[in-house]
């Protein structure tokens, strides 16, 4: 008997407790579909308080603002960083303050700083009370006093942050990356839940939007459009779902476990606390927030808040390579398993409230073991129908459930987006959207469940990679 | 059976979100179609409605008029632009077209009906002509099945209108339990000087919610309020820390010189906030008397304290120095501290423009 009868016999003899298998792996995918779809219940049932409020004039013209910090690490992005700072010089607020770190850039990134806002080496004075490779010299703008550099060794961005908090003099900081462009008014937006409860709130975190495509001109996104490449299409609905909908669902029933590095606003004292942003971490943000989750928890009152401003305040820049696209995504994913494994303890704990009983659960099922279940239960099912134990609509109903479900959450985030804030225009953009959000589930979310799986595979490995991500996808007009 | 079910749920989902594609398509097509259509109207409409304001009344053209009467909501919108932009006599006369034009007819309808855009607009442009009765807005504003920035706006109105609405307006206030200090701000701040008195009382009644007194005390700074020196006294003894920052906030932009009791006092606050917001005031007021105070404060186990004591200190001039000299001398963290701040001090940047 050769091993093909083998395995033939095995199948035909344990038929019922496989069958089983299949079913658990079909209701897996069920779970996940509804934890998926939660938050777009949570976005529609509860209200959003601070959309009504107050004015951003107000801000403006009251001078009650809170002073923020903005933090900006830079690393070899001569090319673009005048067009940054330009931006960030530009914005709407009462009270900033921005400070560039230049994390031992090799290119001419300080010098390009240097020259153009006529930079003035001082003795800042501040308190170093976070870790971080040594600073070599603080400078001043001569231009705009508002503006700071700091000349660092090169230690990675949590390590470039950590240096900027602790120059930072105000009680908020903001952190965002080099290559994000703010709204002009995304500052005053992301403020407003810390005015709301000044007490309670103790980090912010803004809705991300996709750059590419977008044009931009100095340093402020003008006409909103859409990549051209389906990569970077299916990116776009993705970061819809993710930022409209999960993350400002999760806000509002106080689960919020990651705010992105490309925008979030934070108290400085409690970031202090917890020793600074978390260094040698593939998923620093996420890290942060859940080591934030954990001290207020352990030292402060429970009634804290993290939140989410659901309007878009800031584009960045995604991957546009099927390498660069495949770097991040297991990069993602091993930050994702370093964070769970990190803060294993406060799963299923009620002292950490709703973040350790239920949102780790959704980690768990969702981050940890859905690439592994779903992917392996695409094996079993097709094994199982291949072996004729499994009939051909149980196979149909398995493949096509998880593809309607994924269409479904998909179509519902595009239409709250649309009614929301309405940023692709073009119904012509609209269309295409509409049908990469149907044809994302056939081929693409297969194939991120592969590179999550490849990602579990490096994070058993041990193996820290942060890759290269080339910059294309922009239409600067004019600089 | 089990599949079948899985299945069918399968596809009822499949037939919603198609249903919700063609749907959201279809009001694409249909609200592109009405926007390139108002674009257009309203152009024309706001070219119209500009050439009545610089011409007698007596040549509006009633066959025009019937016909622009169509676009009643669109007018309202154009008349509440024009109001913004016009001042005095051009407002007067604007009112008067609208009355021709018969708007202020159907004002009251969308006054009376459910849409609370339409309902806003209404509000702003019978303001704006002062045809607003005050007895309406009252109504609206104690009306809880109002949506709130109708009440809001009903309140910044009548606030306008005159400052005896304030103690009303408070009282309504302090019903809504989860209101931020800014948005009352905003509101009463609406007020002119007739209302300092009342907004004197708000601020510093202990019953009143702390989001309103904060929110008073704005007010009161925004219109430049005289506060005598007790009302900031007795602020200081606030148990609420909150009220305590706050004061702090608002004598930064009301006084040019605050008495350094107070600034002592704060400085040796229980709050690192208020700590903070008195040292940065501090280093403002340059007041040799605050030097023992100022000294104690280099001890402060919060380094932005003890950096804007450093600062202050620095700012007193020689006395000023010599005491953080004495400070470095001493080694320990305040020593370090003072040290930077010495060495920053010493070396200003040259600010061009």
């Amino acid at each position: 008997m050769n091993v093909m009868d083998q395995a033939q016999t095995f199948l035909q003899q344990y038929a019922q407790e496989i069958e089983l298998v299949s079913l658990f792996f079909i209701t897996n995918t069920l779970i996940i579909a509804l934890i998926q779809l939660l938050p777009v219940l949570f976005v529609l049932i509860i209200h959003n308080k601070s959309k009504e409020s107050f004015s951003e004039e107000l801000f403006i013209s009251s001078g009650l603002a809170p002073p923020v910090t903005i933090l900006t690490p830079v690393f070899n992005e001569e090319a673009l960083v005048e067009v940054s700072v330009d931006a960030l010089l530009a914005l709407k607020y009462p009270d900033y303050q921005v400070i560039v770190i230049n994390d031992g850039s090799s290119d001419q990134t300080l010098h390009t700083l240097i020259s153009r806002y006529e930079l003035e080496k001082v003795d800042y004075a501040a308190e170093w009370k976070l870790e971080h490779e040594p600073v070599k010299d603080i400078y001043i703008s001569r231009l705009n006093t508002n503006l700071l550099v700091i000349d660092k060794e090169n230690g990675g961005k949590a390590d470039a942050i950590n240096a900027g908090i602790n120059v930072a003099r105000s009680d908020l900081f903001c952190v965002m990356d080099g290559d994000t462009l703010l709204e002009e008014e995304s500052l005053l937006k992301i403020i407003k839940p810390f005015v709301d409860d000044p007490e309670h709130t103790i980090a912010v975190g803004g809705t991300v939007c996709v750059l590419n495509g977008c044009k931009v001109r100095h340093g402020i996104v003008e006409k909103v459009g859409l990549p051209k490449t389906f990569l970077e299409l299916v990116q776009v609905v993705e970061y819809l779902r993710a930022f409209m909908i999960a993350r400002n669902g999760w806000s509002r029933v106080g689960m919020l476990t990651l705010i992105s590095g490309a925008f979030g606003v934070f108290k400085k004292d409690i970031v202090c606390n917890i020793g600074g942003y978390p260094k040698g971490s593939m998923g620093e943000d996420m890290e942060l927030v859940m080591e934030m989750h954990r001290y207020v928890r352990d030292s402060l009152s429970s009634r804290h808040h993290i939140a989410a401003v659901p309007e878009p305040v800031c584009w960045t820049e995604v991957p546009s390579t099927i390498r660069s696209f495949c770097n991040q995504r297991t990069r993602w994913q091993q930050g994702s398993l370093e964070t769970f494994f990190n803060n294993i303890s406060i799963l299923f704990n009620p002292k950490y409230g709703r973040v350790g009983l239920l949102s780790m659960l959704v980690i768990l099922v969702v981050d940890v073991l859905g690439p592994v279940l779903e992917l392996f239960g695409y094996f079993v099912i097709t094994v199982t129908y291949a072996a004729g134990i499994l009939e051909f609509h149980a196979l149909l109903a398995y493949i096509g459930l998880m593809t309607l479900f994924g269409i479904f959450t998909s179509l519902l985030s595009l239409w709250l987006e649309e009614r929301w804030n309405r940023s692709y225009k073009e119904t012509r953009s609209y269309i295409k959207l509409l049908f990469v959000a149907i044809i994302e589930n056939i081929g693409y979310r297969q194939l991120v469940n592969l590179l999550r799986l490849v990602g579990w595979l490096q994070f058993l490995r041990r193996k820290k990679e942060w890759g290269y991500m080339p910059r294309k996808g922009v239409q600067v007009i004019e600089q | 059976m089990e599949w079948l079910i899985i299945w069918y749920t399968g596809l009822a989902l499949a037939t919603i979100s198609l249903a919700m594609m063609v749907i959201e398509i279809m009001v694409r097509f249909y609200r592109h179609k009405i926007e390139v259509k108002q674009q257009y109207r309203r152009k024309t409409l706001s070219q119209w409605l500009s050439t009545y304001l610089f011409s007698p009344l007596e040549t509006v053209d009633k066959k025009t008029l019937s016909l622009r009467q169509s676009d009643n909501w669109l007018l309202v919108e154009i008349a509440d632009e024009l109001f913004r932009s016009l001042k005095g006599g051009s407002a007067e006369k604007l009112t008067l077209v609208l009355e021709e034009l018969g708007v202020y007819a159907y004002l009251s309808d969308f006054l009376d009906g459910n849409n609370a855009e339409k309902r806003m607009k209404a509000i702003q442009i019978l303001y704006h002509s002062s045809r607003l009765s005050d007895a309406w807005l009252f109504q609206i504003m104690i009306n809880y099945t109002e949506p709130e920035r109708l009440r809001f706006l009903a309140m910044r109105v009548l606030l306008k209108k005159d400052a005896c609405y304030v103690i009303p307006v408070i009282d309504t206030l302090e019903k809504n339990r989860n209101i931020s200090w800014l948005l009352v701000a905003d509101i009463l701040r609406n007020t002119d000087s007739a209302g300092i008195e009342d907004l004197l009382k708000a601020a510093v009644h202990i019953r009143m919610p702390t989001a309103i007194r904060i929110g008073a005390m704005h007010a009161l700074q925004e219109l430049r309020a005289p506060i005598e020196i007790g009302y900031f006294h007795s602020m200081l003894q606030e148990k609420d820390e909150r009220i305590r920052y706050h004061m702090l906030l608002i004598m930064k932009t009301v006084c040019p010189a605050i008495d350094n009791l107070i600034l002592q006092e704060a400085l040796a606050d229980d709050s690192v906030r208020v700590r903070r917001m008195a040292a940065e005031l501090s280093e403002t007021q340059k007041q040799p008397e605050l030097i023992n105070a100022l000294y104690t404060g280099l001890n402060d186990e919060d380094w932005l304290v003890t950096y804007h004591c450093a600062c202050a200190l620095y700012q007193l001039g020689d006395a000023g120095h010599r005491v953080l000299d004495l400070a470095v001398s001493r080694e320990g963290r305040a020593g370090e501290i003072a040290k930077s701040v010495l060495l920053e001090q010493q070396k200003p940047v040259n600010i061009e423009g």
